[in-house]
């Protein structure tokens, strides 16, 4: 590989993507934050209060109750989220072996790579799935109008993440001590260019994940933050009500 | 004006509120366009033909104006606004809309579909894009106010001659019906008698120290979508609430009006002092203190219950009108969704004050129809008066065989006096 093309890629792109992602949030919480709030906010009820609030505002977050009429949606969208997460915790092995965890659940290195492959690749597999049910629904009916091209694009860039994902998972035989190296030498500012992170599958998933991280804070999956926030907006204790109950 | 300059100023307009309003940003920015909103309207519902029916694609209309100068927005990444704008714009936020936020409950993020509405409802009444006869009803509301000493002469000869029918009905020489005196409650009634006479009953039952309002509590200003109106149809209650020296404002049966007057009252005029509530809350409290005693015979025949959406999901009053109706009503059934999931009447957020918007209105009424078909009710009550007017439109439309009223009113007509 030419050695500019190495330096643009494995030097620069991955901290670029960090500053990118991590300043995109920021700048996009504070400047929300410096937006005044509207005179009056309306809120839904009936509101549950105290622990069950609580239970509620985390309901939101992880089983997606409002989408329960909605069953394709539902059930793959709330699937397409955990599988997500996995996936996220996933890779957390990239920066290094958790051998505590390893130890805890008494898996050797043999075990290790099994339990990798069965969860790791059912994930995979679940992820996918989602992704391109969550497509298909977008050709039809009032689905077709309401959605635009930027929405097929997200799912297209993520179909091809998790493709290439899958790919390496089952079909390839990938280092995973070589891609420890060069996460681990990324931390060090001095970027180790192993074998593994040459293979033109892991190239495809690395900079379309990192394409796809960079563009978060800027579109409409900033609900990965704002979901928090408008959620709690319509759930929250209403100001007047408790000045009432307290008299 | 051209269209396209048009265009150009509404761009800038919402820009500039999106600039103002928090929440109106995270509503524009934050929707993944998932589609879990689409079946929750019932303008949808009633035709699902029309992609301006669903909610986010009202929405759209919005995000994808704002989108259109952006650089992926000029690739033709965020999509397109429908061709004829302000038309289509029009029909998907003035006269297919109600703002009754069931969408709301349907988002799995809560976005607030109603806040971009009535933005886009503000923008285009700046245009001159809005139908006029809500601003026109408004302006009327704000003469009569600004004007109310030579209505007012009128308006109190219109009450001693409710009062004296009221008093032959009960009779009971004892009853009156005070307009603008010193009294711990100020209640504003609509500007039908009965919304008048049904809360004088009670509260003269009660033997409570209540006056009427000058004014009439609905805000067409609000209903447009206009702050500036709505404001000046807002504060004259509020201003006659100190100078009768109340403690506590009741809100007739009315939907927006209870909403506005509880939600934005401390926003747009500073903290006020005054308890706000509705008068089926007022009732229900006097019901819980056995304060009242009522003769459910007078209320025959089977009963339902319609929740309007202003006060079952978006101020909390759902049970009140069920003690109600349970202490003076035999025969009662709920609705299914009731409550907050409730189908909303489809004549709220102004439409049933066009005349132009009939047909809209109505097929945006065939969910509420079908629910109570399914009840085989005879009365169906409620307690908001824009769900009345429109429910009563529906029943003579399409001969549903029913007769409506106020929860409120149901009430007065059992009262057993002492």
């Amino acid at each position: 590989m030419h050695i500019a093309l190495q330096i643009i890629l494995y030097y620069i792109f991955p901290y670029t993507t960090v500053v990118v992602f991590f300043g995109g949030i920021i700048y996009k919480i504070v400047s929300w934050m410096r937006t005044p709030k509207p005179t009056a906010a309306l809120t839904l009820y009936p509101k549950p209060d105290g622990v069950k609030r609580g239970a509620a505002m985390t309901a939101d977050q992880i089983v997606f109750p409002s989408l329960f009429k909605q069953k394709v949606l539902w059930i793959f969208g709330v699937m397409l989220h955990l599988a997500l997460l996995g996936i996220v915790v996933g890779h957390v092995r990239i920066f290094g072996e958790p051998q505590f965890f390893w130890d805890f659940v008494r898996l050797n290195e043999h075990g290790v790579h099994l339990f990798a492959y069965i969860i790791g690749g059912a994930v995979g597999i679940a992820f996918l799935i989602s992704l391109i049910v969550l497509l298909v629904r977008r050709f039809y009916g009032t689905m077709r109008k309401v959605t635009v091209p930027i929405d097929i694009l997200f799912l297209l860039l993520l179909i091809a993440i998790a493709l290439t994902g899958d790919y390496m998972r089952f079909f390839m035989d990938i280092n995973m001590v070589e891609i420890q190296t060069y996460f681990a030498s990324l931390f060090r500012f001095s970027p180790i260019i192993t074998t593994t992170i040459q293979i033109p599958t892991y190239i495809i998933h690395n900079v379309l994940t990192q394409l796809l991280i960079m563009y978060i804070p800027f579109s409409k999956l900033v609900h990965i933050i704002g979901s928090f926030i408008t959620n709690y907006i319509v759930k929250r204790e209403d100001k007047k009500a408790k000045k009432e109950a307290k008299q | 004006m051209t269209e396209s300059t048009e265009i150009t100023e509404f761009h800038d307009f919402i820009k500039s509120q999106k600039k103002a309003n928090r929440y109106l940003r995270y509503y524009l920015e934050n929707c993944v366009r998932c589609g879990s909103c689409i079946e929750s309207c019932h303008f949808y519902q009633g035709d699902k033909d029309n992609p301006l029916h669903a909610p986010v694609y009202k929405n759209e209309q919005i995000r994808r104006l704002l989108k259109q100068n952006t650089f992926l927005g000029k690739l033709g990444l965020y999509g397109k606004p429908e061709e004829d704008y302000f038309d289509s714009l029009s029909y998907a936020v003035f006269e297919s809309c109600t703002n009754c936020r069931r969408c709301v409950m349907f988002c799995p993020f809560s976005l607030d579909i109603s806040v971009i509405n009535t933005v886009a409802r503000t923008g285009l009444i700046k245009l001159g894009k809005a139908p006029e006869m809500l601003l026109m009803l408004a302006d009327m509301q704000i003469q009569r106010r600004e004007n109310i000493a030579e209505y007012i002469d009128m308006f109190k000869d219109q009450i001693t001659d409710l009062e004296n029918e009221v008093r032959e009905e009960i009779d009971d020489k004892s009853f009156r019906i005070p307009v603008a005196e010193k009294a711990k409650i100020l209640y504003v009634p609509l500007s039908g008698a009965i919304t008048m006479t049904s809360p004088a009953k009670i509260f003269h039952a009660v033997g409570e120290n209540w006056t009427l309002s000058k004014f009439d509590v609905v805000n067409f200003g609000f209903l447009a979508g206009d702050s500036v109106r709505a404001k000046k149809i807002l504060k004259p209650i509020l201003d006659e609430a100190k100078e009768v020296g109340a403690e506590k404002i009741v809100i007739g049966e009315c939907g927006h009006a209870f909403k506005l007057a509880q939600k934005f009252s401390d926003g747009w005029f500073g903290e006020q002092p005054y308890e706000i509530e509705l008068i089926v809350q007022t009732v229900a409290k006097y019901i819980e203190e056995d304060k009242l005693k009522f003769d459910k015979s007078k209320n025959p025949g089977k009963y339902t219950h319609h929740d309007p959406c202003q006060h079952a999901r978006n101020s909390g009053v759902m049970e009140e009108s069920r003690l109600i109706l349970r202490e003076t009503v035999n025969d009662f059934v709920e609705m299914t969704p009731n409550r907050e999931q409730n189908w909303c009447c489809g004549g709220g957020g102004g439409l049933i004050a066009v005349p132009d918007f009939d047909d809209t209105r109505r097929m945006g009424g065939q969910m509420k129809m079908e629910q109570i078909k399914e009840t085989e009710a005879k009365v169906l009550t409620t307690t908001c008066e824009n769900c009345k007017s429109q429910l009563e439109d529906l029943n003579d439309h399409f001969e549903l065989g029913i007769q409506i009223e106020g929860v409120v009113d149901a009430a007065a007509r059992a009262i057993i006096y002492k």
